[in-house]
């Protein structure tokens, strides 16, 4: 009896390491993995091992989180951080220039319901950021994942719905105050 | 009795009008579907010919289009993530970028994406590494020679379509800022992907002004003879020519390697 719990014990535990494998290190451009390969390797049972791994995870910092693509495609498992990074003058080797452009950009595109103008776009950051900067920041974001561009229209990719909340994003966009009052703030 | 011309315009404009809710130019609701609704019944209600039935048919299709459109604002807007455009524009003007940097930090939960070498990798590297020629043979057979670099003179610049010095001089310091932005935090860079540009063109201008950014003493190459590696990094300040000389360093630029590095990093 003892035996078969120790063996079922190991069988969980080596699958749980296999998860680990598959959805922390990254295969060609894109880290994660899909629905239909968690269910290859791990059976038809791999949403219990990932929420267990999840659990394992947590003790970390991290989560995993599962990102639905749309009706075709199968959903995508990612590890992310649980909270969030630190700001610094270069928090992940990205500049606050960088930072301010990709909420800008994100920020602009919820509010038009998932996609915008790409000119209109351009025109906003341009009131931040030089030009060059501008056409720099959306090919690099492209490059990342983090927006698409079709037909003059630009879309949030799969990074973004990964990485970013949306709502936390509106949120902290509504919610803080002009410059003038969050210095106030930190001098008081 | 309605002209063929009426008709016409009439689609048009419903067709102008669902393309501009689709490109996000106009508000779904602003458009009025019953007023359009009850025009087209006016105009297409006795028409039985093929050609009016499929004008009838693409309005209707234009019209139902804004619908879909009200419908998924109004979904969108019931999803608590409604944020009127105008007002992220206002909060852009107002904040600053420390404070936009700030709004991303704190909704951001970066991926986890570590890289590791498989079996067949390893495989891979091992017989590279056996086949590999002592470095004392390797690259014999290229002749370089040594020079001081030169300044470029009026009509060279005038080729690549710049009208004074002042313009190309613009033009490097423009790219000296670029390098330093998109290097990492030791301000490096592997040299193809900074040069590589999205068509072969640009990338072969790149590649000469990049040229300019090492000879005028903005940035170092470091070569990696081993990994066949290339590293440009940018210099914090400018050291010029005379302070420092190197040795030339000829790179081939070929239509086909472009491709394949393209391919590789889609």
């Amino acid at each position: 009896m003892n035996e078969d719990n120790n063996e079922n014990g190991k069988a969980m535990r080596d699958k749980i390491e296999r998860a680990a494998q598959l959805i922390l290190f990254k295969r060609h451009r894109e880290p994660g993995a899909k629905s239909w390969e968690l269910k290859q390797t791990l059976g038809k049972r791999y949403p219990k091992i990932v929420e267990m791994l999840d659990q394992e995870l947590q003790k970390f910092g991290l989560t995993i989180k599962e990102i639905d693509e749309g009706e075709d495609k199968p959903t995508r498992y990612y590890a992310t951080m649980k909270g969030n990074p630190r700001l610094s003058d270069r928090t992940f080797g990205w500049r606050i220039d960088d930072m301010a452009a990709l909420t800008i950009i994100l920020s602009y595109i919820q509010s038009k319901r998932g996609k915008a103008p790409v000119n209109e776009v351009k025109e906003l950051l341009q009131e931040k950021l030089p030009q060059w900067r501008v056409e720099k920041n959306l090919k690099q974001f492209s490059k990342m994942g983090y927006i698409s561009e079709d037909d003059g229209m630009l879309y949030m990719d799969w990074r973004a719905r990964a990485e970013i909340d949306q709502k936390e994003m509106l949120n902290e966009l509504l919610q803080r105050g002009p410059p003038e009052k969050e210095s106030e703030k930190e001098s008081e | 009795m309605v002209s063929a011309k009426n008709k016409e315009e009439l689609i048009e404009r419903i067709l102008d009008l669902a393309d501009s809710v689709n490109d996000r130019e106009a508000d779904p609701f602003e458009v009025e579907i019953s007023d359009f609704l009850e025009k087209l019944n006016e105009e297409f209600s006795e028409v039985d010919d093929p050609e009016g039935l499929i004008l009838d048919i693409e309005a209707m299709q234009g019209l139902s289009e804004i619908v879909s459109q009200q419908e998924d604002w109004i979904r969108h807007k019931s999803s608590l993530l409604h944020f009127d455009p105008m007002v992220v524009t206002w909060k852009v003007r107002e904040f600053s970028k420390k404070q936009l940097a700030q709004v991303l930090i704190n909704s951001w939960h970066p991926t986890s994406e570590m890289e590791a070498l498989s079996a067949p990798g390893v495989k891979e590297a091992m017989e590279y590494w056996k086949n590999l020629e002592p470095l004392s043979e390797r690259g014999a057979e290229i002749e370089t020679e040594e020079t001081l670099p030169d300044e470029i003179d009026k009509e060279e610049l005038s080729e690549f379509g710049f009208e004074s010095k002042e313009d190309f001089d613009d033009k490097i310091e423009e790219k000296w800022k670029e390098l330093k932005e998109v290097s990492d935090e030791n301000n490096r860079i592997s040299y193809w992907d900074f040069v590589d540009q999205d068509n072969f063109k640009d990338t072969i201008e790149n590649a000469w002004l990049t040229s300019f950014l090492i000879s005028y003493g903005y940035a170092t190459i470091e070569l990696n003879p081993l990994e066949g590696e290339k590293k440009l990094e940018a210099r914090e300040e400018r050291e010029t020519p005379k302070e420092k000389t190197g040795t030339s360093v000829p790179i081939a630029l070929s239509y086909k390697d472009w491709k394949e590095r393209m391919e590789k990093n889609e």
